[in-house]
C-alpha cells in the first residue's frame, strides 16, 4: 500500500469543506483512508502514528493532504484534493435570482424584502417617476436627484402622504438613518435628538455640534430644499416631525430650514407645539415670534439648536444665543491691528450653502450688507460672479458654480482657487471660509488648503483668515487633526459657523 | 456596501489599519494595528457572533473568497471597513448593536444543574453517534474517538489539557475546542465555585499556552477563552445549562453550540460537559 501527501502553505478552508474534502477522498476507489488535516505538530504525529508517513513537514497555519491506497489512486487523490482546494470561488451570489442584474426597484425588493428605502440618484428628469415606483412599492425615498419641479415634487409628496412613507428630497444629499449616514453626512453618535433639516449642511452643523457636545443623533432626516416652498406645504418637515415625535428612541426634535411662507411655518409651529416631546426650531435668520408656542424653542443660529437640544435632552436650563464677549472684542480688535487701511470687506467662500447663508444673516446683524450669488434678504445679487465686490460672501457648492463640475464639499479645488483670488486682493480685510467633513466629502480637504494658505500668507498684506471645520473626530477625515493644521497654518477657527461668521463680522464692522 | 447590524462587545471603534489574515465563504478575518483589538471578523449571520466579529449579510457580497485575498490590506476608518485593492467591498459597522456578555452566576441550584447536565450529556452523545455512525455511550466513548487525553481529575492537573492542543480535524482542531469548552464551564462557574476559579487561574497563567502549537485562527479564540471572551452560542449554553429551569431553552442553546463549524460545536459543548461534571464531582 502506498501513501502520499501533500502539504498547501498558509491555506485555510473551513472545517465543513474540510470533512467534505475528506470525505471525498476516503470514498474515492483504491484509497483505505485519508486525512485532511491543519499541519499542528499533534496532528502530524497523529497522522505518522496512523501510516500515512513519517517526516511530514508542516506549520500550523498549513494545509496537509494525506492518503493511503494503491499509487495510482493516491496520485488521483491528492490531484482531487488539489483541485477542490484551489477551485475559483462561485461568485454569483447567494443562488440563481442572485445572477440577475438588478435593474429596478421591484427586482431589489424581491431579493432584500425587509429593505424599505430607496435612494434615488438618477437625472432630475427621470427622478419623480422612479419615486413613484418605489413609494408604490412601500418603500420610503430618499431623493439625491435635483431638478425636479415643484410640481413634480408635490405630487410625490402627496402620495408618501397617502401612503405613509418619508419622502427626503429632491436635492437631499444629507441623512443620517439608523445610524447610516447618507450622502454627505457625518459620523455621530447615536443618540435621543432627532433632526429633520431643509437643508444639508443645516442638518450636518447640528449632528456635529451635538456630537461634539457629548450626545448623539436618533435619526436626521432631510427633506429637500424645497419642501417648505409654498406649494409644497412642508410636506416632508410634516412627515419627519411626525415619525420622530412616534419614535421611542427620540427625546427631542430640532427643525433646521431657511425661512419659510408665513403659513407654512404657521402650520410646522401648530403641528410642533402639539407633539408631547420639546421642539427646537432654527429657521435661519427668522427671530421668535413674540409669543412662543408651547414646548416649541426658537435658536439663534445652526449650532445654537444643537446647544439648545442638548440642554433640554440633559433636562438644564435652555442656553441664550452665543452673544458677542469682550474676549470676542479684544480678538477683533487684535486681529483688526494687523491689516491695512485699505483691507476692509469680508470675503466669504462657501462650499455649504446653509453656512454661506447663516454668515450673510449674521453679518447683516453687524450692519454689514452684502453681494452674494445666494443673497440673504437685504443682501445684493452678484454683478459678476466671478469677481467680488464690496463684502461679498459666495456658496460655491451652488449650481452657478457646479455645473459640469463636482461640487466643491467632494473637490475643493474651485474653492481653494476663489480662496487665493480674494487673498490676492488687497482690499480683502477677513477671508471666511468652511470645510466640511464627512462622506462624500474630499477625503484629503487639506491636499492643496494648506498652499493656498500659505500663499495668502505670502501676500504683502494677509487677509485675516477665519474658518469652521464642521465634522467630528470620528469622520474619515479626523477634525481634531484638520484644526490643528489649519491653526498652525495661521487660521483663526472657530467651534461653529455662526461664531465664525461673528468674529468676521465684528472685525469688519469695528474697521 | 455591506451594513453590519451586530458587533460583538470587543470590536474596536476606533480606526485601524491591518491586513485580511484569512477568507472563506462566510467570514473574513482582519488581523488589526491595535494592540486592544488585534483580531476582528466580518461574520455572515449564520455563524455565531463572537467578541471581536461584526454580524452582517454576506450574501450580498457573493463569496468573500472571490473578492478578497489573503495578506490584502484592510483599514477601518468613521466606522466603515475597506480593503485595498477591493476597494468596493466595505462594510458599514455604524449601525452595528453591541450584544453583550450573559450575566455572572449568582447562585447555584445542584438538582437543576444535575438535570441540565444530564440531559445535555445525553443530546450531545446522540449528536456526535449520529454524526460519526458509531455508538457513543458515554464521553469516555467520545474521548477515545477524538483522541483526546484528559487528567482524570480536573483539578490536580488542568495543564495536561494542553497537551490535546493542534490535536484534530479542522481549522479548530478538536482538542483546542475541548479546552476551549473547559475553560467556558471554568469561567462560568468561578464566581460561586472556588475549585472553578483554580482551574481558570492555572490554565490562563502565563507562559503555559504556546499559540504556535494550533492554528492562528484557533490561537485566537484560545486567547479570547483564556481571557474569559466565549462565542455567544457557548456563553449562551453555559449560562442555560447552570442556571435556568426550563428544558428547552437548554436544548435550543445546546442545538446553537452544536451549528458551530463542522464540529468544532460539539468538541466544545464536550468540554463544558466533562468540565462540570469534574468540578462537581460530589454530587454528579
Amino acid at each position: 500500500m502506498a501513501t502520499q501527501h501533500k502539504v498547501f502553505k498558509n491555506l485555510y478552508q473551513d472545517s465543513v469543506s474540510l470533512m467534505q474534502i475528506s470525505s471525498r477522498l476516503d470514498q474515492m476507489e483504491g484509497i483505505e483512508g485519508a486525512s485532511v488535516v491543519m499541519g499542528t505538530e499533534a496532528n502530524l504525529a497523529r497522522i505518522a502514528d496512523a501510516g500515512f508517513g513519517e517526516g511530514i513537514v508542516a506549520k500550523p497555519n498549513d494545509l496537509v493532504i494525506a492518503v493511503q491506497g494503491n499509487t495510482e489512486a493516491c496520485e488521483q487523490a491528492i490531484i482531487a484534493a488539489e483541485e477542490a482546494l484551489t477551485a475559483k470561488p462561485d461568485d454569483s451570489g447567494t443562488g440563481d435570482s442572485a445572477a440577475q442584474p438588478l435593474t429596478s426597484f421591484a427586482l431589489g425588493l424581491e431579493q432584500n424584502p425587509e429593505a424599505n428605502l430607496a435612494l434615488i440618484s438618477v437625472p432630475g428628469e427621470y427622478a419623480a417617476a422612479e419615486a413613484i415606483k418605489a413609494l408604490n412599492l412601500g418603500m420610503n425615498v430618499m431623493m439625491f436627484s435635483d431638478n425636479v419641479s415643484i410640481a413634480d415634487e408635490r405630487r410625490i409628496k402627496l402620495l408618501a402622504v397617502e401612503k405613509n412613507l418619508m419622502v427626503m428630497g429632491p436635492d437631499c444629499g444629507t441623512a443620517i438613518v439608523n445610524g447610516i449616514p447618507l450622502g454627505f453626512a457625518n459620523v455621530v453618535r447615536r443618540g435621543a435628538i432627532g433632526v429633520v433639516a431643509a437643508s444639508g449642511t443645516g442638518l450636518q452643523e447640528a449632528t456635529c455640534r451635538i456630537h461634539q457636545l457629548g450626545e448623539g443623533v436618533s435619526q436626521a432626516l432631510g427633506t429637500g430644499g424645497h419642501d417648505l416652498h409654498q406649494d409644497v406645504g412642508g410636506l416632508s418637515m410634516l412627515h419627519g416631525l411626525q415619525a420622530l415625535a412616534d419614535d421611542p428612541q427620540t427625546d427631542v426634535i430640532v427643525l433646521i430650514s431657511k425661512p419659510p411662507a408665513q403659513a407654512i411655518a404657521d402650520k410646522i409651529l401648530a403641528r410642533a407645539a402639539a407633539i408631547a416631546k420639546p421642539v427646537v426650531v432654527n429657521f435661519l435668520g427668522q427671530g421668535s415670534p413674540d409669543v412662543n408656542p408651547e414646548g416649541v424653542f426658537f435658536a439663534g443660529s445652526l449650532a445654537h439648536s444643537a446647544e439648545v437640544a442638548v440642554a433640554l435632552y440633559r433636562k438644564q436650563p435652555v442656553p441664550e444665543a452665543r452673544q458677542s464677549s469682550e474676549s470676542d472684542k479684544h480678538q477683533a480688535a487684535d486681529l483688526a491691528s494687523r491689516l491695512t487701511p485699505q483691507q476692509r470687506y469680508i470675503r466669504g467662500v462657501f462650499a455649504g450653502g446653509t453656512f454661506c447663508y447663516e454668515a450673510q444673516i449674521i453679518a447683516s446683524g453687524y450692519g454689514i450688507q452684502a453681494f452674494s450669488n445666494t443673497p440673504s434678504k437685504g443682501n445684493s445679487p452678484l454683478v459678476d460672479l466671478w469677481h467680488s465686490q464690496g463684502h461679498t460672501i459666495v456658496d460655491l457648492g451652488d449650481d452657478d458654480f457646479t455645473q459640469g463640475r463636482p461640487h466643491p464639499m467632494i473637490d475643493p479645488t474651485l474653492r481653494n482657487q476663489r480662496l487665493l483670488q480674494e487673498a490676492q486682493d488687497p482690499q480683502t480685510a477677513v477671508l471666511l471660509f468652511d470645510l466640511v467633513l464627512g462622506y462624500g466629502a474630499s477625503e484629503q480637504p487639506l491636499a492643496e488648503l494648506l498652499t493656498v494658505i500659505g500663499q495668502a500668507q505670502q501676500q504683502a498684506a494677509p487677509p485675516v483668515m477665519i474658518a469652521h471645520v464642521c465634522g467630528t473626530d470620528a469622520d474619515p477625515q479626523s477634525r481634531q487633526q484638520i484644526q490643528q493644521a489649519l491653526t498652525d497654518a495661521g487660521v483663526q477657527l472657530a467651534e461653529s459657523n455662526a461664531d465664525a461668521a461673528h468674529l468676521a463680522a465684528r472685525l469688519v464692522a469695528g474697521l | 456596501m455591506i451594513v453590519a447590524h451586530g458587533r460583538g462587545y470587543l470590536c474596536p471603534s476606533q480606526s485601524f489599519d491591518g491586513q485580511v489574515h484569512s477568507v472563506f465563504a462566510k467570514s473574513v478575518n482582519i488581523t488589526t494595528s491595535l494592540s486592544e483589538a488585534p483580531w476582528v471578523s466580518v461574520l455572515d449571520s449564520s455563524l455565531p457572533a463572537t467578541p471581536t466579529s461584526f454580524q452582517c449579510s454576506l450574501a450580498g457580497l457573493g463569496n468573500p473568497t472571490a473578492k478578497l485575498r489573503v495578506g490584502d490590506g484592510a483599514f477601518m476608518r468613521g466606522g466603515i471597513i475597506r480593503f485595498k485593492p477591493s476597494r468596493m467591498v466595505s462594510v458599514n459597522t455604524l449601525g452595528a448593536r453591541s450584544w453583550q456578555p450573559e450575566p455572572e452566576l449568582i447562585q447555584l441550584d445542584h438538582p437543576l444543574l444535575h438535570r441540565n447536565l444530564r440531559a445535555v450529556e445525553q443530546a450531545l452523545l446522540a449528536h456526535i453517534g449520529n454524526k460519526t455512525g458509531q455508538p457513543i455511550s458515554a464521553l469516555e466513548d467520545y474521548l477515545k474517538l477524538s483522541g483526546l487525553t484528559v487528567p482524570a481529575r480536573l483539578g490536580a492537573l488542568p495543564e495536561a489539557l494542553f497537551d490535546n492542543l493542534g490535536k484534530g480535524h479542522g481549522l479548530t482542531p478538536a482538542g483546542d475546542d475541548f479546552l476551549l469548552g473547559v475553560l467556558a464551564a471554568a469561567y462560568g462557574l468561578r464566581p460561586l465555585w472556588p475549585q472553578a476559579e483554580q482551574v481558570v487561574q492555572r490554565l490562563a497563567a502565563p507562559g503555559l499556552f504556546n499559540a504556535y502549537q494550533t492554528t492562528s485562527v484557533s490561537a485566537h479564540y484560545l486567547e479570547l477563552a483564556l481571557a474569559g471572551h466565549f462565542s455567544q452560542p457557548v456563553q449562551r449554553l453555559v449560562f442555560h445549562l447552570l442556571q435556568t429551569a426550563d428544558a428547552t431553552q437548554v436544548q435550543q442553546a445546546l442545538s446553537a453550540t452544536l451549528a458551530i463549524g463542522a464540529s468544532s460545536g460539539a468538541d466544545t459543548s464536550a468540554g463544558i460537559v466533562y468540565a462540570i461534571g469534574q468540578l462537581l464531582p460530589h454530587w454528579i
